[in-house]
């Protein structure tokens, strides 16, 4: 690599850096002030771009349209915190991070299906040809980005060591009850982050936009990036996102360069999973000092679960049989089809009850785990000419080692760190499937897998099969029954209620969560080689955030703790589709993507709102007395 | 004379330039309710939080049944027979009564995902001991009738007579009471007394006691460990130290 090279390299690395920094300080002011992640920080980015592009295309001048998108942005963000957010106060993190998926879903069908998934171009603030420094090519644009960047974030530092704003945001993060004593409204606060966040991520997206174009697709990965930059850099410092967002920019500039830019994805979240598991405060941050949870724990609960097998359960599960085998005879065609899927998709979130219900760990990956047992399946019984079973069985004990290890190191962190190990496991599982092209067939994917067989009995037809995605998943679920009916479901409803007290009864912690995403992966596996078999190719695209997505919508509408519910949840999601298109017709696949994500997004956030609000469970109650008179609690405020 | 259960040796601990706890050494015998008092910022949660692992020494050696114990993490610390309970009650919400009591006895066994998932002879096994050990300790501590109710639905006395029905469910050879007083009014407190005393007298338990409640401490110890600033400034039976001189001064002010 000559100078040119390098310095050209380093350009515009520093220009994609500058926008995963804008997303990153999004991400960090929020976490900062409210101690949860806001996924839609890329999708905010991504809406500042489209916004901008669809005012130009309109012939409001670029400038103009940029600024309107700002503003547009900072008000729907602000909005999404009063409506979503706020009224959930009973809210554990892993429900506050689902809210703000389901926002991010909300925003990405919403355009979707208003302005469609085409690129929509947009010009530059100031010329389009690129300038010639040394050699170096230099878009006028990316100056502007690079330039943005600098006076936002000695805006932002002026902002949090100058201000008294600033200190009571920091405040408010550190010890909300001791801010609200002091006079501070944490709540207001939230607020006041959420509209910030939402004019850094719109003023990135509507700067980089001309650069690129402005797409709906780039929301998610965005997101990704920018987070990426703020776990690197530190999420509690004030200058740790945009360190993060250089570093990561160069990284994945050089590691095209160097490497290949097919692995780029795979870098990037290498790196994100390094920092979380050697250096968890970032690159800038330091780790908390504090040894001990002393939060008050307020999980303030008037139903118990039951911990061991009741006649309840064995009445559900008579029924439940009788119902499942029944539909296996009357479902036809398409519908038949759609059970299938929805089978498969419940014994994963089966796997999730466990751990994001019992546990309270999100994660975001089980398609990882899914892939490896897809491809173990796959790879073994076309390439190795094994039986299905034996094939089915490797690959759940591959993945349920790969969450073992993962796990052991992860859990030793509170909080959302699962949310982002198992996102970038999952990101990393994707490139692989698609670059290792002599093992998973690539893009294309491997096809000619067989039919799923027992000894000499092979599951050709669509009810045969029907009826082995039944026992498996039925299997999983008395298997589930089981745990949550054990001293091992106890004890994890215990860790819930307050880890502490838990740990005080000799429970170990890390352990039960290490070995629940154990069993949470395992399953996953098992539902991937049943996917294949099925299909008879194994290819990425089934594993993708997409099924992330409805796997979590599905998770939620059946509700966290309920593993009957997994097949409720699953076949609505799945369903719903199926449902849309066979209302709308064939010709409007994007607005049945776009009207998906939409409900998906709208069912994620009411969901978890009446889960989470203290009124929740008198939701039903309040809407028949709806316009007599309304009690609230009195709340805290500085007067 | 044996050994004593619990022999703390030097203890130190410091957050960043605060010497919260300089030097104390004490003991806790056998079948023996010690108490340990001082006035605010005198370092006795800090030494409670020591003991049961959630906090880290920065000196000294912590003993318990001849094994060193010190930097142990919590639930190792619970493994070893030392029991605990909160000053603001911490009872598992989503659980019954008898199943938050039942908690107590997870260190019975050891019994994992598999096992509990297979329903193996283990799991029935240990299953049937918290059980019988919590229907046992709910009926001692006279809560028998609410065993079914959510535990976070009792009223705050009782949660707190049920946090010590959890600590006992793990038949401890060592019970850490932090400040069970607080919060109580004077009949409760009363209860308090009379069954921390029936816990000593009917098992082979020790109760080490960090109580601001004078009148409590001193009716119901063995003995009392007096901190000031950090440091033990007095040590012995409740009528001796109640007359020495530095815990006068302590206490009123010099």
């Amino acid at each position: 690599m000559d100078f040119v090279t390098v310095a050209q390299t380093v350009f515009s690395s520093l220009a994609n850096g500058a926008l995963y920094a804008f997303i990153g300080l999004g991400f960090g002011l929020v976490s900062r002030s409210t101690g949860i992640i806001n996924f839609a920080q890329g999708d905010l980015a991504m809406l500042g771009a489209i916004l901008t592009g669809v005012l130009a295309r309109a012939g409001v001048p670029v400038g103009v349209s940029a600024a309107i998108a700002v503003v547009a942005c900072a008000a729907i963000a602000g909005a999404f915190y009063l409506l979503g957010l706020r009224p959930a106060r009973r809210a554990t993190i892993a429900q506050s991070v689902l809210i703000t998926i389901g926002f991010s879903i909300l925003i990405r069908g919403t355009v979707t299906t208003i302005w469609s998934a085409e690129p929509i171009p947009v010009p530059s603030f100031t010329g389009s040809h690129p300038l010639n420094v040394f050699g170096v090519s230099v878009l006028p644009q990316e100056l502007w980005l690079i330039a943005t960047l600098a006076v936002v974030s000695i805006a932002t530092a002026g902002f949090f060591q100058r201000t008294v704003m600033g200190l009571a945001l920091r405040a408010g993060a550190s010890n909300p009850l001791g801010a609200a004593f002091v006079g501070i409204d944490a709540r207001r606060l939230g607020l006041y982050a959420f509209v910030a966040a939402g004019l850094l991520g719109g003023l990135g997206g509507a700067v980089w936009a001309p650069i690129s174009l402005a797409q709906v697709d780039i929301g998610l990965g965005l997101g990704l990036k920018g987070f990426t930059a703020a776990a690197l850099g530190g999420f509690s410092t004030t200058y740790g996102p945009i360190v993060g967002g250089l570093v990561l920019g160069l990284a994945e500039g050089f590691g095209a360069g160097f490497i290949s830019s097919a692995y780029q994805d795979a870098i990037t979240f290498g790196l994100l999973l390094a920092v979380l598991l050697v250096r968890p405060q970032g690159l800038l941050g330091t780790l908390p000092r504090s040894a001990g949870d002393d939060k008050p724990e307020e999980i303030l609960s008037t139903t118990v679960s039951p911990t061991r097998f009741t006649r309840a359960d064995g009445v559900r599960l008579a029924v439940g049989i009788v119902v499942l085998v029944i539909l296996g005879q009357v479902l036809n065609g398409v519908w038949l089809t759609t059970a299938i899927f929805a089978e498969i998709t419940a014994i994963v979130v089966m796997g999730l009850v466990l751990l994001t219900g019992y546990c309270g760990q999100l994660s975001l990956g089980q398609g990882a785990f899914m892939m490896i047992g897809a491809y173990t399946s796959g790879y073994l019984t076309v390439k190795q000419g094994w039986p299905a079973l034996p094939a089915l069985a490797l690959g759940v004990v591959l993945a349920a080692l790969t969450a073992l290890a993962l796990g052991r190191m992860i859990f030793r962190l509170r909080g959302y760190y699962l949310s982002m190990a198992s996102l970038g496991l999952l990101m990393i599982a994707l490139t692989f499937a698609r670059e290792l092209s002599q093992i998973t067939g690539g893009p294309n994917g491997l096809p000619g897998i067989p039919p799923f067989a027992i000894g000499g009995m092979s599951f050709f037809a669509d009810r045969q099969f029907y009826y082995v995605g039944l026992v498996v998943s039925l299997v999983v679920l008395v298997l589930g029954l089981s745990i949550t009916r054990s001293r091992f479901g106890r004890a994890l409803l215990a860790i819930r209620s307050s880890e502490s007290a838990a740990r005080s009864c000799a429970v170990d912690v890390v352990a039960l969560k290490t070995r629940s995403f154990a069993f949470s992966a395992a399953v996953a596996s098992a539902a991937g080689s049943l996917y294949v078999h099925y299909l008879g190719i194994a290819n990425p695209t089934p594993f993708g955030l997409d099924a992330t997505i409805a796997q979590l919508t599905a998770l939620t509408l059946g509700g966290l703790l309920s593993l009957w519910g997994a097949y409720v949840g699953s076949a609505v999601v799945v369903a719903l589709p199926a449902f849309i298109s066979w209302v709308g017709g064939s010709s409007a696949t994007q607005v049945v993507a776009g009207l998906q994500y939409l409900i998906f997004g709208l069912v994620l956030i009411c969901v978890v709102l009446i889960q989470t609000n203290e009124h929740g469970g008198r939701f039903l109650v309040r809407l028949r007395s709806l316009g007599r008179v309304r009690r609230t609690a009195p709340e805290l405020r500085p007067s | 004379m044996t050994a004593p259960l619990l022999d703390v040796a030097g203890l130190s601990v410091r957050f960043g330039g605060l010497q919260a706890v300089d030097g104390v050494s004490f003991e806790v015998g056998r079948n023996e309710i010690v108490g340990l008092i001082g006035p605010n910022g005198a370092g006795k949660t800090t030494i409670f939080n020591t003991l049961c692992g959630v906090v880290n020494a920065s000196a000294g050696r912590i003993v318990f049944a001849d094994r060193d114990m010190t930097g142990l993490a919590p639930e190792l610390v619970a493994q070893l027979g030392i029991a605990r309970t909160f000053q603001n009650v911490r009872l598992f919400g989503e659980l019954s009564l008898r199943e938050n009591v039942m908690m107590g006895a997870f260190r019975a066994g050891r019994c994992g995902l598999f096992a509990s998932m297979l329903r193996l002879g283990v799991h029935r096994r240990l299953e049937r001991i918290a059980a019988a050990r919590a229907d046992d300790w709910l009926q001692r501590l006279g809560l028998g009738s609410y065993a079914d109710m959510p535990a976070t639905a009792l009223p705050f006395g009782l949660q707190r007579v049920a946090e010590i029905a959890r600590a006992m469910a793990s038949e401890p050879a060592l019970v850490l009471l932090d400040e069970p007083a607080a919060g109580l009014n004077e009949v409760e407190k009363y209860q308090l007394a009379h069954i921390l005393r029936d816990i000593v007298r009917e098992t082979a338990c020790s109760v080490l006691l960090v109580e601001h409640n004078m009148p409590l401490v001193m009716g119901l110890v063995d003995r009392v460990v007096v901190l000031d600033f950090g440091r033990k400034i007095a040590d012995g039976l409740p009528d001796e130290v109640a007359r020495c001189p530095a815990v006068v001064e302590a206490y009123l002010g010099a």
